[in-house]
């Protein structure tokens, strides 16, 4: 016997397109180093410290991320996504900077909401860094 | 040259601050902090101190604490990446100007010229 489909109110239909545009777009935004470039202007050994400062603390910040989400402490937690902002939007980031503000925003009024996709920008931010 | 200390606990956005504060201040960088706390004893003790470069979200302290706690009188640049604490920022007759991260060189310059 075929299985009826679930469901869905227009409202959670509108909710769910916004998830998944929002979701393509985090997806087909890749880091870069536009803003590096432009702040280095053709000073490679600022970029290249630049990148290494980079390289040594964001391990460290994700580290203190994912610590504070053991200790389930809300409020520490939006401190580090605070600060991983920064780099988020030094390395052309933009979509992942805004849900890196919502998440920052959520956590202030004690909620989780884009924890996934917040987590998805720091794998995405991890595989980037550990590429150069 | 105008002397200046940086106050942030972010070590990239240090770097950055630094890069922009020699290369298009034309500044002397006294001295960089990541707490409040050592940051405001240099600075209440150093007259010589003509600008100082703020992060608003500090381990230790919040930069409007920070600000309530100094003695000495420099110019404040604030810098943060939270768009929304302006207002507040401009209650303070220290502070000259507001800057979000990341630092983009047109408006550290006229930061820097304000002061």
């Amino acid at each position: 016997m075929a299985q009826e489909p679930p469901f869905i109110s227009p409202s959670e239909k509108t909710y769910l397109k916004g998830l998944v545009h929002l979701k393509i777009k985090i997806m087909s935004e890749m880091p870069n180093f536009n803003y590096i470039d432009q702040l280095a202007d053709g000073d490679e050994a600022f970029k290249s410290k630049l990148l290494q400062v980079v390289k040594n603390e964001f391990p460290l910040e994700l580290e203190q991320y994912h610590e504070a989400v053991s200790s389930s402490d809300l409020s520490k937690i939006a401190s580090v996504v605070h600060k991983l902002k920064n780099k988020i939007s030094m390395l052309g980031l933009e979509s992942s900077y805004l849900i890196a503000q919502e998440y920052e925003e959520s956590l202030k009024q004690n909620k989780t909401s884009k924890k996934e996709s917040f987590e998805e920008v720091l794998t995405l931010m991890t595989d980037f860094i550990n590429s150069f | 040259m105008k002397n200046c200390v940086i106050v942030e606990d972010e070590f990239t956005a240090q770097e950055v601050a630094k890069h922009l504060a020699v290369k298009y201040g034309d500044l002397n960088i006294l001295g960089t902090f990541d707490n409040a706390e050592d940051a405001l004893k240099f600075i209440n003790k150093n007259e010589t101190v003509d600008i100082v470069f703020l992060d608003i979200h500090l381990p230790d302290m919040s930069g409007f604490s920070f600000l309530e706690n100094l003695t000495s009188t420099p110019k404040v640049v604030l810098v943060t990446s939270d768009k929304n604490l302006a207002l507040t920022a401009y209650n303070f007759d220290l502070v000259v100007d507001y800057l979000v991260k990341p630092l983009q060189k047109d408006r550290f310059i006229e930061a820097i010229n304000q002061c």
